[in-house]
């Protein structure tokens, strides 16, 4: 469990959980959570990453570590080389395009280092890595954007998500490649998903960092902030066991205004409704995976309070 | 009382569906052994299904002889579950069978939070409908493109490249039965190892090697595949 405030404005709150299915069957957790430390300056750099798990998918523990590593550390050079000064909200397209190609290569490099340098692949690793066949978008892809890095079958055991929401003072990005959500609580009290649900996934199918054209996946928003549009005041990243362990969206939404709520409930100040969640993150994390999906489950809640003031 | 966020939960459903060729042709032993075969199946799955409790293991039937029929149309669970005897009559509407599983994994009634159905189609012949325009229809389905499908050909007269066709995975081939036995262990493996898979799958990358099932199966034995004793093999 982890509970971190930021400064007068931020605070944040997140824990990841092993899956129900998971500990029956002895499997290491595949969910990894990125928070940054306390009392950090911005940009605050949050994220989940949910590696896909399996017996091709066999590193992918280490997978979701690097992605929100590599998370963390391209935003937050992204995101401070542009600085206030110079942040243009016409060129976000051009922001949008050069971060998600930092993110895939910085992600792609990690992996290397950590097969080469770290923990290369034994025989029998190596061998099942090999037996990989030849992905049907592979050589079209390859030809017509010969600066995406190889789609080398030694990257897929680390197949993982990745989502990521960067705040700044002056624009909040939503970064999100596969399965997972995020979801805003707006100023005006309502709810709402800054990146669209990929509607030809469904079930456990997924885009990964791993993919042949993960950076074209990888999906970015960049939000400008100012006067006339605030930051929302919480946002919400979950990992896909989270959500799969309700009935439908209507019901998981519920499980987002239940946080707002009560974060804002206690009649002493938010920090303490804060405190309380990351108490008993674990706990509720636990129930839903064992009475839902049986996955691994991640949450971070970020929020602003500004608006309290 | 849990103070949790949020309401009810809820598991994921997994819809298993019997496809079952009751033409004439399977009149007499084939069908007979088709029923006691999938009857004595059902407690094995419960087992299955009782070890992974984050999974509602959902069952349904349709035959298909003249027209197609659903045995249950509403799923039920695989603890309430009991297999009506199935007769055997009239001709191989294959086709509008499909066409019938269709209309069934749309979303809704199904949800995209499912896990992926598991199609068993059992035939002992060819179809005498329009099988292409079913299968269509049932692949034009988000479900039916990723559902997990197999098929068990009864006997030698089966038409293994329609139901090559069904199952969409050259990896994959149809099961065999010649005999009696063989069928008893193809459902065993199929209501077994097939609904484990199935109910406890892991994530797939969109551009994963293809072609593929969205399921990860297990081979399929050497013992379920071929007979035992040929000496035995009547179909």
């Amino acid at each position: 469990m982890v509970v971190k405030f930021f400064s007068n404005s931020w605070y944040c709150v997140g824990d990841s959980v092993q899956g129900a299915s998971h500990k029956r069957n002895k499997i290491n957790r595949q969910d990894e959570i990125g928070i940054p430390r306390a009392y950090a300056d911005f940009p605050l750099v949050v994220s989940v990453a949910d590696g896909h798990g399996g017996k091709d998918y066999f590193r992918s523990d280490k997978g979701a570590k690097i992605a929100v590593d590599t998370a963390t550390e391209v935003c937050q050079q992204f995101f401070s080389a542009i600085h206030i000064q110079k942040y243009n909200p016409e060129n976000n397209k051009d922001y949008r395009e050069s971060l998600r190609r930092e993110i895939v290569r910085v992600w792609r490099e990690r992996v290397f280092e950590h097969i080469n340098v770290l923990q290369p692949y034994d025989d029998e690793e190596l061998e099942r890595v090999c037996q990989k066949q030849k992905s049907n978008r592979t050589t079209a892809a390859i030809k017509n954007r010969p600066e995406t890095p190889s789609n080398d079958p030694v990257l897929i055991p680390y197949g993982s998500t990745l989502l990521s929401v960067v705040i700044t003072e002056y624009c909040i990005a939503y970064l999100q490649i596969g399965d997972g959500d995020i979801y805003c609580i707006n100023r005006d009290g309502k709810i709402s998903r800054p990146i669209s649900k990929d509607p030809n996934l469904i079930g456990n199918e997924t885009t990964s960092l791993c993919s042949v054209e993960a950076w074209s996946d990888l999906e970015i928003k960049i939000v400008p902030i100012d006067e006339q549009s605030p930051p929302p005041m919480m946002i919400m990243l979950s990992s896909d066991g989270y959500a799969n362990s309700y009935p439908d969206d209507t019901a998981f939404q519920k499980v987002v205004c239940d946080y707002f709520k009560k974060i804002y409930s206690y009649k002493d100040g938010v920090i303490d409704g804060i405190t309380d969640i990351g108490q008993n993150l674990p706990h509720w994390l636990d129930e839903a995976s064992e009475g839902g999906s049986g996955d691994d489950i991640s949450l971070v809640l970020v929020g602003n309070v500004d608006y309290l003031k | 009382m849990s103070n949790r966020p949020g309401g009810e939960l809820a598991t994921r459903p997994l819809h298993f569906i019997w496809i079952c060729d009751c033409s004439g042709s399977m009149f007499g032993e084939k069908i007979n052994q088709l029923n006691h075969a999938i009857r004595d199946s059902i407690p094995e799955m419960k087992t299955v299904s009782g070890e992974n409790p984050n999974a509602t293991v959902l069952i349904r039937a349709l035959k298909f002889s003249s027209g197609a029929q659903w045995m249950n149309k509403d799923p039920v669970p695989i603890e309430n579950y009991t297999w009506v005897d199935l007769d055997a009559d009239g001709v191989t509407d294959l086709g509008k069978a499909l066409s019938m599983v269709a209309d069934e994994l749309k979303i809704p009634p199904m949800t995209e939070r499912a896990l992926p159905p598991v199609l068993v189609l059992i035939s002992d012949g060819q179809p005498t409908d329009n099988f292409d325009s079913g299968l269509k229809e049932l692949m034009d389905q988000r479900w039916g493109q990723r559902a997990v499908r197999i098929a068990i050909a009864i006997g030698n007269d089966a038409d293994n490249d329609v139901l090559q066709k069904f199952i969409g995975n050259t990896e994959m081939k149809p099961l065999i039965a010649t005999n009696a036995g063989m069928l008893v262990k193809q459902i065993k493996w199929v209501s077994t190892v097939v609904l484990k898979a199935a109910s406890q799958p892991m994530s797939q990358t969109r551009d994963a090697p293809k072609p593929t099932t969205n399921v990860p199966i297990p081979t399929v034995p050497d013992d379920v595949t071929t007979s035992a004793t040929p000496a035995d093999d009547v179909w």
